[in-house]
C-alpha cells in the first residue's frame, strides 16, 4: 500500500511538472506596450554621452538621438540636410577665404523648451577647443581650416604638447610595471608634467582667451551662425563635417548649473529628435520620441533603446530572439567569427568605409630609404588573396591610398598592383641578387627583416600571408613580432619598425583625411616619409577653388604615394552590421552613418 | 536578550578595527600597483575630470593625508569614479534605480540565490537524511555531486538551452528600469529565474550534503528517540527536534555561501547579462578606478561582516545550549 501510495505521488508530481512546463509561458507578459521599441545594440557602455568631448564611436551613435547638428546627411547621397540649420548659403570673401552662414531654424527647441539659438552653437564650439575641456576633438576646427584656428593651436601647443609627453609617460609607467625604482621616478615625473601643464594652462589662459575671440566662429544674432575658413577646399571639408556630433550645440545654463551631471537624465537638455528617459548603465539608454521636434512628423520610431554592455554571444542571442518586444533590430557590429555564419543571410550588412588598411615602410632605414625596395614588396602583395582568404570580409583590394568618393566627388586612381615579376625586377634594381633556382625564388643580400603587428587574431593572418607572400615571391625572410596595442603604438611612434601595419579610418569624406597622415608635419607619419613635392601638392589642392583641380591634385599625390611607395594599401576598411529585414530606411554608405529618425519598423514577416 | 547585545557591541567594535584595517591595507595595496591613478592610457581622463579629481582625492599632498580624504570620500559619499565623469563611486553601487542596477541587482540575485539553495539544497538533505539508504538518498546524492562538479559557466548555459526557449523566459537581462517597464509591460521576476537557478544549484548542493550529515547525526540522539517513543508524529519530529539541530551546519555555511555567492555572482552576471557589480568590479580594476575599487571592498566588507554576524546571532536562538551559556 505504501509503495503504492509513493509511485501515485511520483506521477502526480511529474505528471504536474509536465502539465505546468508545457502550458506555462512568459511570453503572456510581452507584448502588452503601445508600441514595439527599436532596440539597437552597441558595443559598449560609453564612458560619457556629452558630445561635446566624446571620442568614442558609441558615444557619437548616441549623440545623434540627443543632439541635432547643424546638418544632417542623406544616407544614399550624403548631401547635407537641415538641421538645427535651416538654409546656409557660402560666398566667396575678397580675401580668398569663405564663409558659410548657417541659419538657425526658428521652430528649433531644445527639451527644455528654449529654442535653439546661433549662440548655443558659439558656446559649443568655444567649449570644444578649450584645453580645459579636453574635448579629444579640440583640433578639428583646423583639420576644416577654420579663420584663427591656427594661431589658435600654435598657442596652444605647449600644453597639446605637455599633455603628449604626459600620455607617453603614462604608457610607458604601464610598461615599466617590473621595475619599482623606474616606476616611481617615472610616476614622480608624470606628477611634474602634471604641474608644468596646470601652470602653463594659467600662464595662457589669457592669450587664448584673446585668440578664440579671433577664431572663426560668431554668432551675429540669436539665429545666425557664421563659419569662416581658408578656402572652397577647405569650405567642402567643413561641410562634411558640420553634421558631426562634436559640433552639435550645447544648453550653456543646464551646463553651468549642473556641470559634470549635466547628462543624468533627469538634467540633461538636447536638441535631438529624441529624449533621454532612463540609463541604466551596462543596460540600456531608452529615448522617446520629441513630440516637439521640429521634423517629428518624419519620424517613424517612437521609443529606442540602445542596448550597451552586452558581449557578442549575448548580443547574438538577444538577435535571434523571436519575442517582437525584447528582440534587437539592429547591431553596431560583429564579431569576426561569426561573419561566415551570416554570410548567406539578408541581416548581414557589409558596407565600405571611409578608411585603409596598410603596410608602413620605415623610409629612413635600410633597407627601406631605397623606394626600389618598397616598390618590390608592395608589388609582391597579392591584395585577392589577403580579402578573399585571409580576410574573408568582403573587403575591397585598393592599391590608391585615397579611396574613392560617391556621386564623382573623387575618383582614385590605380596604385602598385600585385605583380611578382616587376616586384623582383626593382629588387634587382636596388642591387640585390635575385634568381629563381629550382623554381624557388632565392635574393642574396637582402636583410632579415621584421613585420610588426599588434596582437589580434586578423592582424596575425594578415601578417603571415604578407610573411609568406614576400618569401615566396621575392625570396627574403621576414620575421614577424606582435606586441600590445599600446607597446605597438609607442615603437610605431618612435620609429622603431622596418615594416609594420597600419589602418587608418578619415574622419570626414574627403582625401585630405588621408593626405594628411604623410604629411612632414603630421604626427602619424610613421613612416618618416619626407616629402616636399607632396606636402608642395596638397597644399595647392587645398587652395584650389575649382573641384576638378582638387580632384587632380590630390590624384597626383597618391601617385607620388604609388611611386615612392612610403606605404602600401591592402584593403578599404567594412562596417559589419546586423540589421533585421524589417528595419526600413537603412541604407548602406561610406560613413556608416544610420541616424535613427531616417529609419522605421514594419512588421515581421 | 543582554547577552546579545553586549555580543553585538563587541562585534561592532571588532568591525570598526576591522574596517580601518581592510581600507589601509586596500588603500596601500592599489597606491603600491604600477603607476599613479591616472597611468592608463586606455582611460584618459579628461581635462575637466583631472583638477577636482586631484583635489578631491588630495593628490598633491602626502600619502597619509591622500588616506584620510579617500576615507572622507567614502563616508560622505561623494568620491568620484575615476571612468565616468558624471558619477561618484557610490553612484555606480546604488545607482538609485531599485534592483535594475549595480549593487541592488547583484545583492537581489544573491539573496534569492541563497534564500532558494539553503532551502531546496537543505529540504533535499533531510528528505534524504530521513531515507537513509534508499533510491531517494542515492538520487539527492547523486544531484549532490553533479551539482558540485559542473561549474556555473556550464550550468548557466544549459539552463538557457533547456528551459529559456520552450518557457519563453528570457534567456539573458535583467530587470528593465521603471520607465522601461511601463512602456514595455514587463514584470521583473521572469529574469530573476535563470539566474538564481544557476546561482543557487552548486550552493544547494552543499546545503543538502550539509543538511544531511547534521540530521543523521542528530536522528539517532536519545532525546529523538524520546520524542518518537512519546508517540510524537514522525514530521513534528524531524521539524521540532531533529531540524533545530541537524541544520545548525547549514546555517553555519550561511556565511561562507553569502560569500561565495558575491563571487559566483560575477560569472552569473556575465553569462545572463546582469548590469550588477560583477562587470563593475573586472573593469575597475582594469581600468585602474581606484575610487571605485576601493568603495566596493568596503562596501562588500561590511555586507559580509554583517551577513556573517546575523548567522552567529542566530546560534543563540537556534541553539538553546548557547542561551543556556553550557558547554556545547
Amino acid at each position: 500500500m505504501k509503495l503504492s501510495n509513493k509511485i501515485k505521488s511520483t506521477i502526480i508530481f511529474v505528471a504536474t511538472f509536465v502539465i505546468a512546463s508545457t502550458t506555462f509561458d512568459c511570453r503572456r507578459d510581452a507584448g502588452k506596450g503601445k508600441d514595439k521599441p527599436f532596440r539597437y545594440a552597441l558595443e559598449t557602455e560609453p564612458k560619457t554621452i556629452d558630445w561635446n568631448v566624446n571620442d568614442e564611436s558609441v558615444g557619437i551613435e548616441i549623440a545623434y538621438h540627443l543632439c541635432e547638428p547643424l546638418v544632417w546627411y542623406d544616407q544614399k547621397t550624403l548631401i547635407p540636410l537641415p538641421g538645427a540649420a535651416e538654409s546656409w548659403k557660402q560666398e566667396n570673401l575678397s580675401d580668398g577665404t569663405v564663409k558659410i552662414t548657417f541659419t538657425i531654424g526658428q521652430d528649433r527647441k531644445w527639451t527644455n523648451g528654449d529654442p535653439v539659438t546661433a549662440r548655443d552653437f558659439h558656446y559649443a564650439w568655444s567649449r570644444l577647443v578649450d584645453p580645459k575641456t579636453g574635448a579629444k576633438y579640440q583640433r578639428l576646427p583646423k583639420l576644416f581650416g577654420l579663420i584663427g584656428a591656427d594661431a589658435y593651436f600654435a598657442a596652444e601647443q605647449p600644453i597639446n604638447s605637455l599633455h603628449s609627453q604626459i600620455e607617453k609617460k603614462q604608457n610607458m609607467l604601464d610598461e615599466a610595471s617590473g621595475n619599482a625604482e623606474l616606476v616611481k621616478r617615472m610616476t614622480q615625473e608624470v606628477e611634474d608634467l602634471r604641474r608644468q601643464k596646470s601652470e602653463k594652462m594659467e600662464e595662457l589662459e589669457p592669450q587664448l582667451t584673446r585668440l578664440s575671440g579671433e577664431l572663426g566662429f560668431k554668432a551675429e544674432n540669436e539665429r545666425t551662425f557664421a563659419v569662416r575658413v581658408k578656402s572652397s577646399g577647405y569650405a567642402d571639408i567643413f561641410m562634411e563635417l558640420a553634421g558631426f556630433a562634436p559640433l552639435c550645440p550645447l544648453h550653456q545654463p543646464t551646463i553651468l548649473k549642473h556641470k559634470m551631471k549635466w547628462t543624468n537624465p533627469e538634467n540633461i537638455v538636447g536638441n535631438g529628435p529624441y529624449k533621454l528617459i532612463e540609463h541604466v548603465k551596462d543596460g540600456y539608454f531608452l529615448l522617446q520620441k520629441r513630440q516637439d521636434w521640429w521634423n517629428a512628423g518624419n519620424v517613424a520610431i517612437d521609443r529606442v533603446f540602445l542596448e550597451t554592455g552586452s558581449k557578442w554571444e549575448v548580443t547574438l542571442q538577444r538577435y535571434e530572439e523571436s519575442d517582437p518586444q525584447k528582440t534587437l533590430h539592429m547591431t553596431q557590429t560583429v564579431s569576426p567569427d561569426w561573419i561566415k555564419q551570416w554570410r548567406n543571410k539578408p541581416d548581414l550588412r557589409i558596407s565600405p568605409i571611409y578608411g585603409v588598411y596598410y603596410v608602413i615602410f620605415q623610409t629612413q632605414k635600410s633597407p627601406f630609404n631605397d623606394e626600389r625596395v618598397r616598390r618590390a614588396l608592395c608589388k609582391a602583395i597579392d591584395r585577392q588573396h589577403i580579402v578573399e582568404f585571409v580576410t574573408q570580409g568582403d573587403q575591397r583590394p585598393i592599391s590608391a591610398f585615397f579611396p574613392g568618393l560617391p556621386n564623382g566627388k573623387y575618383t582614385e586612381i590605380t596604385g602598385l598592383e600585385f605583380n611578382p615579376e616587376q616586384a623582383r625586377e626593382e629588387l634587382r634594381k636596388a642591387g640585390y641578387t635575385v634568381n629563381v633556382e629550382n623554381d624557388k625564388v632565392v635574393t642574396r643580400g637582402f636583410p632579415s627583416i621584421t613585420y610588426m603587428y599588434n596582437t589580434n587574431p586578423g592582424h596575425e593572418a594578415v601578417a603571415t600571408a604578407l610573411q609568406e607572400m614576400w618569401r615566396e615571391q621575392l625570396g627574403i625572410s621576414v620575421q614577424l613580432s606582435s606586441s600590445s596595442w599600446k607597446a605597438f603604438t609607442e615603437k610605431r611612434e618612435r620609429g622603431e619598425c622596418q615594416v609594420c601595419r597600419g589602418g587608418w579610418i578619415g574622419d570626414f569624406l574627403h582625401p585630405l583625411t588621408m593626405a594628411d597622415i604623410l604629411l612632414k608635419t603630421s604626427s602619424q607619419n610613421d613612416s618618416r616619409w619626407v616629402a616636399p613635392e607632396y606636402d608642395k601638392l596638397i597644399g595647392e589642392a587645398m587652395e584650389a577653388s575649382d573641384s576638378e583641380q582638387v580632384t587632380k591634385l590630390f590624384q597626383e599625390a597618391d601617385a607620388m604615394i604609388a611611386q615612392e611607395a612610403p606605404v602600401c594599401p591592402l584593403y578599404q576598411y567594412n562596417t559589419v552590421r546586423l540589421v533585421k529585414p524589417n528595419v526600413g530606411g537603412y541604407v548602406d554608405n561610406l560613413r556608416d552613418y544610420h541616424p535613427t529618425w531616417q529609419l522605421s519598423l514594419t512588421a515581421p514577416k | 536578550m543582554k547577552k546579545i547585545f553586549y555580543f553585538v557591541a563587541v562585534r561592532l567594535s571588532i568591525f570598526t578595527v576591522l574596517l580601518l584595517c581592510v581600507t589601509i591595507i586596500t588603500f596601500l595595496l592599489l597606491r603600491a600597483s604600477p603607476g599613479n591613478p591616472y597611468s592608463s592610457s586606455d582611460r584618459k581622463l579628461s581635462a575637466l575630470q583631472e583638477a577636482p579629481m586631484r583635489e578631491k582625492l588630495c593628490l598633491d599632498k602626502p600619502l597619509h593625508a591622500q588616506y584620510y580624504c579617500y576615507l572622507k570620500g567614502i563616508i560622505t559619499g561623494d568620491m568620484p569614479s575615476m571612468k565616468f565623469e558624471n558619477k561618484t563611486s557610490f553612484e555606480l553601487l546604488f545607482p538609485g534605480k531599485g534592483i535594475s542596477e549595480g549593487l541592488p541587482a547583484s545583492a537581489i540575485l544573491g539573496f534569492v540565490a541563497l534564500i532558494l539553495a539553503s532551502i531546496f539544497g537543505s529540504a533535499a538533505g533531510v528528505i534524504a537524511a530521513k531515507r537513509k539508504n534508499t533510491a531517494v538518498d542515492y538520487l539527492v546524492m547523486a544531484i549532490i555531486m553533479i551539482g558540485i562538479t559542473i561549474p556555473t559557466f556550464v550550468i548557466g548555459p544549459l539552463l538557457q538551452i533547456l528551459l529559456a526557449g520552450p518557457t519563453g523566459l528570457p534567456k539573458n537581462g535583467w530587470c528593465p528600469g521603471l520607465e522601461a517597464r511601463k512602456f514595455t509591460g514587463e514584470s521583473c521576476w521572469q529574469y530573476f529565474v535563470l539566474p538564481t537557478i544557476t546561482l543557487a544549484i552548486a550552493y544547494a548542493a552543499y546545503f543538502a550534503r550539509f543538511a544531511r550529515t547534521g540530521m543523521l547525526e542528530v536522528i539517532n540522539e536519545d532525546y529523538v528517540r524520546t520524542a518518537r517513543a512519546k508517540g510524537l508524529p514522525g514530521w513534528l519530529i524531524t521539524l521540532r527536534h531533529e531540524m533545530r539541530l541537524g541544520l545548525v551546519k547549514n546555517v553555519t555555511f550561511l556565511g561562507p555561501a553569502a560569500s561565495g555567492i558575491v563571487v559566483g555572482s560575477l560569472v552569473v552576471e556575465r553569462i545572463f547579462a546582469v548590469p550588477g557589480i560583477g562587470k563593475l568590479l573586472v573593469e575597475s580594476s582594469l581600468d585602474k578606478d581606484f575610487t571605485t575599487l576601493m568603495t566596493m571592498v568596503v562596501v562588500l566588507f561590511t555586507l559580509l561582516f554583517f551577513a556573517n554576524l546575523c548567522v552567529d546571532i542566530s546560534y543563540y536562538f537556534i541553539d538553546p545550549r548557547i542561551r543556556k551559556n553550557k558547554e556545547v
